[in-house]
C-alpha cells in the first residue's frame, strides 16, 4: 500500500514536472527560456514535492473559482433556457404580481400593436412514477387548440395533429396531457399510459396522449415537461380561472414601450408587460447573494494559493542567493533575474491553472447537483443537469490563477535583483534578525489596512451589493496578516516554558526556530489564518443564522404539527393542497386548533417576494411576535380587518414604515393595504407580506393550503396524532406530516445543504494552507542541513528531531490560529452586519460559535502538526557526517 | 580506549568508488592526545567520523571502551556519541538561537531535563575556558574564538571518556588557534579524556602526545611527538 502510494506520488509530481517541462521548453527559443530551461528547470527538479504542492496550491484555487463561476452560470442558464423554451417567440409578457384572472385575456388582445396574445398557466409538480426519487414535472397549461398559441411555440410531435383534428376527445378530460420524449423514455412511457401526479386535490393519474420531441418546450426543464389545455390544467390543478401570464407577439415594425404602457393602461394599475428576459434579471438578483458569497469564497482559496506561490518563490530567492551571485558575477543584468523569476512565477502559474481548470470543470459536475438542490430547496426550480462551459469564463479563471501566480512571484523577483555579487559568493554565516521594536512599517500597514477596511466597511452598496463590506474583509485578513510577527512572538513567548517543561529541549528548539525566516513563517501562517478566519467567520454567521432562525420558529411558528403535500416545507416544492382537511383534522383527538398557511410567491416593486396568509386570530393567539415597527394589540386586529405586516427585510430594503400604503396587484385588481406592522419573519430572504386568510381568499381568490399548522391540546403526545394523519391522509395527498421538533431537525438541514458549497470553499483553503506548511517547512529543513547535523551529531535522536521539527509546525498553526480566530469574528461580524444586511434584510445577532471555534482550533493545529510529518522526517533521515559538510 | 581493526570505508560503486580508508588498524589508549594529519582526500575526516559513530566502516571493526560501535542501531549510536563522544567542528556549529550558556548545556538538555546544577556547571565550564563573562551573549556576538571555545565547553559537559576535533583551529587566526590548542591540550590532561583531533597543520598537529599520519587512505606514519611546544597555527 505504501510503495502504491509513494509510487501515485511520484508519478503526479513527474507528471506536473514534465507539465513545467514543457512550459518551459515552449520558451526556449527566447534567450530568457534558456536561461528558464538550465537555471529553473534543474531547481524544479530538485525540489520537485515543493514544486508540486505550489502547483497544486494554485491549482485547487483555481479550480474552485471556475467551477464555482460554471455552476452559478449554468443554474442561471438553465433557468434562462427553460424561459426561452417555453416562451418561444413572445415579445411581451403580460404578469401581475401573481396569476390573475383569464378574462383580462380579451383587454390584451384588444391593444393596438397587439398581433396575438395566448394564456399560459404553470406549474411544477411531483411526479409519483415509481422510481421517480422526488422528480418534479414542469407543467404547462397553453391554449394550443386556438390559433395564437401555434404563432408562439412549436411542439414537435406526432401525436399533436390527431389532438387538433379531433379536439373533442383531448379535452374531454382534465387529465390528458403530452409529455417530453427524454422523459417517457427515461420512465419507459408509452401512449395512453397513466402518469400518477401530485396535485392540490392529491394524486391524479394523468393520460399521455402523446409525446414532444426534445425540441423547443419538449426541452425546457432539462426534458422533464408535460404540456395540457390550459383550461384543464385550471381544473387539475384547482387553479379556478386564473392564468399565469398572457405571451404577446407585437405586430411588424409596433415599439415595444408603446404597447407595454398600453396594456398597462387597458388592464389597470398591478399588470405589466415586459420582455420574458426580465424574469431572468429577477431570479439573477434572487441569487445574487449566494452567487457573490460563493465568488468571493472561491477568491479566497485563490488569494491563498498566492500566498503559497510567494512562499516558494520567496524560498527560492533565499536559496539562490548564491547562483543568484554567480549569475551577477557572469554578466546576468537585474532585468534578466527579474524576468527569471517572474516567469517561474508564471510557468508555475500556468501549469497550476491549467490543472485547475481542469479540476474545476470535473468539480463543477459534482457542484452542480449540490447547489442546484439548494436552490430547488429555497429560491426556485431549477433543472440544471449539465455544466455549461463558456470558454470565456475558463479563459478568466485561467488567466486569474496565472496572474495571481506572476504577482505573488514578483515581490521576491524583485528582491532577487538586489542580491550582491559579492556578498553573496561569500559563505554567510547565520545572524538572527534583531527583535521588532517599536512601531515598526507593518504595523503602520496594520493600521492603514484596518482603517482602509473601516472605510470601506461604510461604503455603500453599489447595484444591491456590498462590494465595500466584501472588500473590507479582504483588507482585515491583509492588516492581519501585517501583525502576525506579533502574534508569533507573543505565542512564543507565552508557550516557551510551558512547552519546554512539557515537551522537553525539542520543543524549546522549535519555538526558538520559529522566527528565524520570519517573513517564511508570517506568510505560512498567514495561509493558515485566513483558512481558519474563513471557518470561524461562516461559522460564527451560519450559527447566528440558525440560531436566529429557530428562535423565530418556535416563538412565531409554534405549531405542534406541521402539514404539507409534496415537500417537507412549503415554499418552493410543495404542492398546495385544497382547503379540504382542515375539518377532519379538527377531529382528530389531541387537535386543539388548525391554522392554514398560504404562501404565493408575488412581485413587489421588482422583488421577487413571499405573500403569506395565516388565520391571524389563530397565528396571534399562539405565536409570540417580534415587532420592529407596531406591536400586537394594535397590529393584529389591524390585520384581522384587511392590512398587512410585512417581514423585518422587506421593510428594510424598501424603507416601508407603518401607515404606509402597500399596493399589490392581486387578481382581483390592484389592492392597496395599508401596513400594520413590521415583524421578524424568516420565511423569504427577498421579503415577506403577511395577510389574513380571509383577505387571501378575498382578493386573490385562492383558498390553497401549502401547510396546515396543527395546535394540539395542552399535554396531547404529537406522535399518535402524526400516525393518524399519516394514516388517513398521508398516501393520497402525499402528505409530510412533521413534528416541532422534525420540522426544526429538517430547517437546520437545509440551511446546512445550502452553506455546505461555503464549507467546501473552506476546506479547500484549510488545504492549500496546509500545503503551505509543508512546503514552508521542507525549505525550513533545507536551510538548516548543517545545523540538524550538528544536532544529531552531539545527540539528538531521530524522534528529537521529527518531535522538534513537527512542533515548530505545530506552533506556526498555534499563531495561525490565534490570528485567524480574531480575524474569523471580524469578518463574521462584517458578514452579518454589512453584508448580510445588505443581501437579505435580516440583521441578526452576532453569537460566538466556541464549540465551532474549539473544534477548527483543535483541528488546524493538529492537522498543521502533522503537515510537518514529512519535512520531519526528512530531517530526521538526513545523513550526518554528509549534513556536516553541507554548504 | 579505541580500537580499529582493518576498517574501511569505501564510497559510491564502479567507476565512481572511492576508498576512502583501506584497512586501518589502530589502537589509542585513554588519555592520550593524538593528532591526525595529512593531506586532503587522506581520510582523516571519514576516520573522525567512524570514530565518532557519524559513519559507519564498509569493512572491519571498530571498538570503543571495549563497545563494537558497528553493532549498534541508530539510536544506540546516537546516544553513545552524546555521552561518551565530545565533538568540536570546524565551524563551531553552535546554534544561534541560543547563549553561550544553552549552547553548553545543550547535550545534558538532550538527556534530560537540566537542574540548577547542570547550569552551575555550564558555567564552571564556561569560566575555565575564560567565557564567564560571555556566558549569557548570543552566538552572534562572539568572535570565532569565543565560538570554538563555547564548543569544547560543549563538548565537556558531560564529561565524555573522548573528545574528537575536525580541525577546530581551521577557522581562526593563529594566535588564537594557539590559545585553543592549549586549552584542548589542558583538558586532556585535567579531565584524563581522551582527544583526536583532525588537521592539516603540523604545528596544530604537534600539539598532541601522537602524530598519525593519513595518505590516499592508508596510515602512512604512527610517532611521537617530540617537539611539546605549540607552534604557529592557523
Amino acid at each position: 500500500m505504501r510503495a502504491l502510494l509513494r509510487g501515485l506520488g511520484r508519478l503526479f509530481t513527474g507528471a506536473l514536472l514534465s507539465l513545467v517541462h514543457l512550459a518551459a521548453l515552449a520558451l526556449s527559443p527566447w534567450r530568457i527560456g534558456r536561461l528558464l530551461r538550465t537555471v529553473s528547470l534543474p531547481r524544479f527538479y530538485e525540489h520537485r514535492l515543493r514544486t508540486a504542492l505550489t502547483v497544486l496550491g494554485i491549482a485547487l484555487g483555481v479550480a474552485m473559482l471556475i467551477s464555482v463561476v460554471l455552476v452559478n452560470r449554468s443554474i442561471l442558464r438553465s433557468f434562462a433556457e427553460t424561459l426561452d423554451d417555453i416562451s418561444g417567440k413572445a415579445d411581451l409578457e403580460v404578469t401581475a404580481a401573481a396569476s390573475y384572472e383569464e378574462e383580462k385575456l380579451e383587454g390584451i388582445r384588444g391593444v393596438a400593436g397587439v398581433l396575438r396574445a395566448t394564456p399560459v398557466v404553470q406549474e411544477t409538480a411531483l411526479l409519483r412514477l415509481p422510481g421517480a426519487k422526488g422528480e418534479r414535472l414542469l407543467i404547462i397549461g397553453v391554449d394550443f387548440l386556438g390559433e395564437d398559441d401555434e404563432h408562439f411555440r412549436r411542439y414537435d410531435s406526432a401525436e399533436m395533429k390527431a389532438i387538433k383534428d379531433d379536439p373533442i376527445a383531448f379535452l374531454n378530460a382534465s387529465t390528458h396531457l403530452i409529455i417530453g420524449r427524454k422523459l417517457a423514455d427515461r420512465y419507459g412511457l408509452k401512449l395512453k399510459d397513466a402518469v400518477p401526479i401530485q396535485t392540490p386535490t392529491g394524486v391524479q393519474q394523468f393520460e399521455i396522449w402523446g409525446f414532444i420531441e426534445d425540441e423547443g418546450v419538449g426541452r425546457a426543464f432539462g426534458g422533464a415537461v408535460a404540456v395540457m389545455y390550459y383550461q384543464a390544467m385550471q381544473v387539475a390543478f384547482d387553479r379556478g380561472t386564473r392564468i399565469d401570464r398572457v405571451d404577446v407577439a407585437l405586430a411588424p415594425d409596433t415599439p415595444a414601450e408603446q404597447v407595454c404602457a398600453a396594456i398597462a393602461a387597458a388592464l389597470g394599475p398591478g399588470f405589466e408587460a415586459n420582455r420574458p428576459d426580465r424574469r431572468n434579471a429577477q431570479v439573477s438578483q434572487m441569487l445574487g447573494g449566494l452567487n457573490l458569497a460563493l465568488t468571493m469564497g472561491s477568491l479566497v482559496a485563490i488569494l491563498v494559493g498566492m500566498f503559497l506561490i510567494y512562499n516558494t518563490m520567496s524560498i527560492s530567492v533565499v536559496q539562490r542567493k548564491r547562483e543568484l551571485g554567480i549569475l551577477r558575477a557572469l554578466g546576468t543584468t537585474k532585468r534578466q533575474i527579474l524576468a527569471l523569476f517572474t516567469l517561474e512565477g508564471f510557468l508555475l502559474g500556468c501549469v497550476g491553472s491549467a490543472l485547475g481548470v481542469a479540476i474545476g470543470l470535473g468539480l463543477a459536475r459534482f457542484m452542480l447537483a449540490a447547489l442546484t438542490a439548494s436552490v430547488n430547496e429555497i429560491y426556485l426550480q431549477v433543472a440544471a443537469t449539465e455544466v455549461h462551459v463558456d470558454p470565456l469564463l475558463v479563459l478568466a479563471g485561467f488567466a486569474l490563477g496565472v496572474a495571481g501566480a506572476v504577482a505573488s512571484a514578483f515581490v521576491p523577483a524583485r528582491e532577487a535583483t538586489r542580491v550582491s555579487a559579492v556578498q553573496t559568493l561569500r559563505t554567510g554565516r547565520f545572524t538572527p534578525q534583531a527583535p521588532r521594536r517599536g512601531f515598526t512599517r507593518a504595523d503602520a500597514g496594520a493600521l492603514a489596512l484596518a482603517g482602509a477596511a473601516l472605510i470601506a466597511r461604510a461604503l455603500p452598496p453599489i447595484a444591491g451589493q456590498p462590494y465595500g463590506p466584501f472588500a473590507a474583509t479582504t483588507l482585515v485578513l491583509l492588516s492581519l496578516a501585517l501583525c502576525l510577527p506579533r502574534v508569533l512572538g507573543l505565542v512564543r513567548a507565552i508557550l516557551r516554558r510551558p512547552l519546554e517543561a512539557a515537551l522537553g529541549v525539542e520543543a524549546r528548539l522549535a519555538n526558538d526556530n520559529v522566527p528565524r525566516d520570519l517573513r517564511r513563517a508570517t506568510i505560512t501562517a498567514g495561509a493558515l489564518m485566513v483558512g481558519v478566519s474563513l471557518t470561524v467567520a461562516f461559522a460564527a454567521f451560519l450559527g447566528s443564522f440558525k440560531t436566529s432562525t429557530l428562535k423565530w420558529v418556535s416563538q412565531t411558528v409554534p405549531a405542534d404539527i406541521f402539514v404539507t403535500s409534496g415537500a417537507r416545507f412549503s415554499g418552493v416544492k410543495n404542492t398546495p393542497m385544497a382547503d379540504t382537511l382542515r375539518e377532519p383534522l379538527s377531529a382528530i383527538p389531541g387537535v386543539a386548533e388548525v391554522d392554514r398557511i398560504r404562501i404565493i410567491n408575488i412581485v413587489y416593486r421588482d422583488l421577487p417576494i413571499k405573500l403569506l396568509s395565516a388565520n391571524l386570530e389563530i397565528f396571534a393567539k399562539h405565536s409570540q411576535m417580534t415587532f420592529l415597527q407596531g406591536d400586537a394589540e394594535t397590529s393584529v386586529p389591524a390585520v384581522l380587518q384587511g392590512d398587512v405586516m410585512v417581514s423585518e427585510n422587506l421593510a428594510r430594503r424598501l424603507d416601508l414604515k407603518v401607515g404606509d400604503a402597500i399596493k399589490l396587484a392581486a387578481p382581483t385588481g390592484e389592492r392597496s393595504y395599508r401596513l400594520a406592522g413590521v415583524i421578524l419573519d424568516y420565511t423569504s430572504d427577498q421579503g415577506t407580506v403577511i395577510l389574513d386568510r380571509a383577505t387571501m381568499i378575498r382578493d386573490w381568490n385562492d383558498a390553497r393550503v401549502d401547510t396546515y399548522e396543527l395546535y394540539l391540546q395542552p399535554g396531547a403526545d404529537p406522535e399518535p396524532v402524526k400516525r393518524a394523519i399519516e394514516e388517513k391522509y398521508g398516501e393520497a395527498l402525499n402528505l409530510f406530516v412533521l413534528t416541532q421538533t422534525e420540522f426544526r431537525g429538517e430547517l437546520e438541514h437545509i440551511l446546512d445543504q445550502t452553506f455546505a458549497v461555503m464549507n467546501a470553499l473552506e476546506f479547500v483553503a484549510l488545504v492549500i494552507a496546509v500545503l503551505g506548511v509543508v512546503n514552508a517547512l521542507l525549505a525550513t529543513v533545507l536551510d538548516r542541513i548543517r545545523e540538524l547535523g550538528v544536532l544529531r551529531a552531539i545527540g539528538m535522536l531521530r524522534r528529537q528531531v521529527r518531535r522538534m521539527v513537527m512542533l515548530e509546525a505545530g506552533i506556526l498553526g498555534i499563531s495561525a490560529v490565534i490570528a485567524g480566530i480574531v480575524a474569523g469574528l471580524v469578518l463574521g461580524f462584517i458578514l452579518i452586519h454589512d453584508i448580510f444586511v445588505v443581501q437579505s434584510g435580516w440583521y441578526i445577532e452576532l453569537l460566538f460559535p466556541g464549540v465551532e471555534i474549539a473544534q477548527v482550533a483543535v483541528l488546524v493545529v493538529i492537522v498543521s502538526t502533522l503537515a510537518g510529518w514529512y519535512p520531519a522526517r526528512e530531517a530526521a533521515r538526513l545523513n550526518v557526517s554528509d549534513a556536516l559538510e553541507y554548504e | 580506549m579505541i580500537e580499529l581493526h582493518r576498517v574501511s570505508r569505501t564510497y559510491g560503486e564502479g567507476a565512481t568508488r572511492v576508498e576512502a580508508l583501506v584497512e586501518i588498524d589502530l589502537h589509542i589508549p585513554a588519555g592520550q592526545f593524538v593528532s591526525i594529519m595529512g593531506p586532503s582526500g587522506s581520510g582523516k575526516s571519514t576516520l573522525l567520523n567512524l570514530v565518532s559513530a557519524l559513519d559507519v566502516p564498509t569493512a572491519g571493526t571498530i571498538r570503543i571502551d571495549g563497545q563494537d560501535i558497528g553493532t549498534l542501531d541508530d539510536d544506540a549510536l546516537t546516544l553513545f556519541r552524546r555521552r561518551k563522544v565530545g565533538l568540536i567542528f570546524q565551524f563551531f556549529n553552535l546554534l544561534p538561537t541560543l547563549n553561550a550558556a544553552d549552547n553548553v548545556l545543550l547535550p545534558v538538555m538532550l538527556e534530560r531535563k537540566a537542574t540548577a546544577a547542570d547550569r552551575d556547571r555550564a558555567l564552571a565550564i564556561l569560566d575555565s575556558v575564560g567565557l564567564g563573562k560571555r556566558a549569557h551573549h548570543h552566538v552572534h556576538e562572539l568572535s570565532g574564538g569565543e565560538m570554538q571555545r563555547v564548543a569544547i565547553a560543549r563538548s565537556l559537559i558531560l564529561e565524555p571518556r573522548l573528545i574528537l576535533a575536525d580541525e577546530p583551529t581551521g577557522n581562526l587566526d593563529s594566535a588564537t588557534g594557539r590559545s585553543i590548542l592549549e586549552l584542548l591540550k589542558r583538558t586532556a590532561r585535567d579531565h584524563g579524556t581522551t582527544v583526536v583531533m583532525v588537521t592539516h597543520d603540523r604545528a596544530a598537529a604537534e600539539a598532541g602526545d601522537r602524530l598519525v599520519r593519513l595518505r590516499d587512505g592508508h596510515l602512512e606514519g604512527d610517532e611521537a611527538v617530540t617537539v611539546p611546544s605549540v607552534g604557529g597555527v592557523g
